[in-house]
């Protein structure tokens, strides 16, 4: 096992409904009990759970896609078009997330035109958190209502070109993080080099995973969602294991901060040229 | 200065750590702080192999295969050409020793911690060490005092490749005092063996009390 894995983890990787039923105890079925008048498009249960990245008191995430939005929803939150409902199954929190078709269409011809960071464009941000984790969600998400809706919905949202998109925003923040490195240490601030390094490694690991089409962006994940790559790709073990070193190790003279700035920032671009290479 | 004719063959280039490289389109470049090189394919080929680890006569033979359009001498003094411009850039290591002490700072601003942890070596405690001196004088002496510690720590670190800049020193020292007053002035005391120090406004120098010798030495003075 990899470090800081453990076998509870191993077992919590890609679950069905049944088995997300089994472990939180809730019924779907009571679950699209509380949205039965809305009539959704479509209806999907994704997140942590579905992943397997969740544990027993993980909250369950539900998406919809309806019409329109409008307050009979009773929403706990609004936010840019889209509406947050918080329930209640039993102890169990259950998030209802509505998005409005326009506001779909919009967003799949949003990652349709989005910008080639490859063609010097500059992607930064392009689009919004919310707006990656519905993209990502929709792919890893198991349908509840309207199979053949979510399934056009899939298609209308090319994964590989979100994939690219996070690569190009990662690379980004990446190569700040390795420049502010770089210059924090020329200029004396050893400390702050150090947490940067650290960072540009971290970046260049979620480089990798999205490389290997994880489109899951949450920086809470990227352990387990390395652990999962590995399983499909055991031969990135020595990469794991150098990763877990960078974050877990910093040394605490002087010499050794110096030391371990030019190992995380070398860790790093070798990270990146693998990427490179295979993209 | 190397030149393509006198190269050391055996020398293992290796790739500096603070040097990334990117790839946009077909174009490959290499990026150092605010300068940027593109990278052809022999360039390209050459970077990669400099790994600290392979000679340049090593690397020539595993890159005659992949330009068999070249002579090897040719090839061999393109290779050397590479090298030397990435040398000469600083996107490898140096080829060729440390130099005995890294430059001296130009200018360093006068530093309050820092002022507060000399203040505990002041060979007059009651007295405040920068009392009736001008700024600009107090921020030699300052810079004076710290140099002459940091090249005795230049002089004893084992690994050069991994000891501090001027910059680095000074900015530590300052964290610690920040962080712990006592320990960090105890610390100071044990690595350099400071006694006390003092300054002489008329003679322009600075006298320390450093492991059982005093030194002297002009403030105005950069190694």
């Amino acid at each position: 096992m990899a470090p800081g894995e453990n076998v509870r983890e191993r077992r919590a990787e890609g679950r069905a409904l049944e088995d997300i039923e089994a472990l939180t105890g809730v019924s779907f079925a009571s679950v699209l009990e509380k949205v039965r008048g809305e009539a959704p498009r479509a209806a999907w249960t994704a997140g942590s759970l579905v992943e397997g990245l969740g544990h027993a008191n993980s909250d369950i995430d539900v998406f919809l896609v309806v019409e329109n939005l409008d307050d009979a929803i009773a929403p706990t939150r609004k936010d840019d078009d889209v509406f947050v409902r918080v329930e209640f199954a039993g102890s169990r929190r259950v998030d209802f997330e509505y998005w409005a078709a326009r506001r779909v269409e919009a967003l799949a011809d949003k990652l349709a035109g989005v910008p080639s960071g490859d063609a010097g464009d500059n992607v930064l941000d392009y689009f919004r958190e919310h707006e990656v984790e519905f993209m990502h969600r929709l792919h890893t998400g198991i349908p509840l209502v309207g199979h053949e809706a979510h399934e056009s919905l899939r298609r209308a949202f090319d994964r590989e070109r979100l994939k690219q998109y996070l690569i190009d925003n990662k690379r980004l923040y990446l190569d700040d993080a390795f420049d502010d490195a770089v210059g924090l240490l020329e200029y004396g601030h050893l400390t702050t080099a150090v947490f940067r390094a650290r960072y540009a490694v971290e970046a260049s690991v979620d480089l990798l995973l999205f490389s290997h089409g994880i489109t899951n962006d949450k920086e809470k994940h990227r352990v387990r969602l390395f652990h999962q790559l590995l399983r499909r790709k055991p031969a990135l073990s020595p990469v794991y294991e150098k990763f877990w070193k960078v974050e877990t190790s910093i040394p605490e003279s002087d010499e050794g901060m110096l030391a371990y700035v030019e190992e995380a920032l070398r860790f790093s671009e070798e990270i990146v040229d693998g990427v490179q290479r295979d993209t | 200065m190397q030149r393509a004719s006198n190269f050391d063959l055996s020398a293992r280039p290796r790739r500096a750590f603070n040097v990334r490289k990117r790839r946009q389109g077909a174009e490959t470049f290499l990026i150092s702080k605010v300068d940027i090189f593109r990278l052809d394919p022999l360039g390209e080929a050459v970077w990669a192999r400099c790994d600290g680890e392979t000679t340049v006569t090593e690397m020539v033979a595993r890159l005659a295969p992949l330009f068999p359009q070249e002579e090897f001498v040719t090839l061999m003094q393109a290779v050397a050409r590479s090298i030397l411009f990435l040398a000469q850039r600083n996107l490898i290591e140096p080829l060729g020793p440390p130099p005995p002490f890294p430059p001296a700072l130009e200018r360093a601003p006068l530093d309050e911690s820092l002022t507060e942890l000399m203040q505990a070596f002041h060979r007059d405690p009651e007295a405040a060490w920068d009392e009736g001196l001008a700024r600009e004088t107090a921020e030699k002496v300052q810079t004076r005092f710290f140099r002459i510690c940091y090249e005795a720590y230049w002089s004893a670190a084992e690994d050069k490749r991994h000891a501090m800049n001027e910059q680095t020193f000074r900015t530590r020292w300052r964290e610690r005092f920040i962080v712990n007053r006592e320990a960090a002035a105890s610390a100071f005391a044990e690595k350099f063996g400071l006694k006390s120090w003092r300054f002489n406004p008329a003679q322009n120098k600075i006298f320390m009390s450093l492991k059982g010798s005093v030194y002297e030495g002009d403030v105005d003075h950069r190694r």
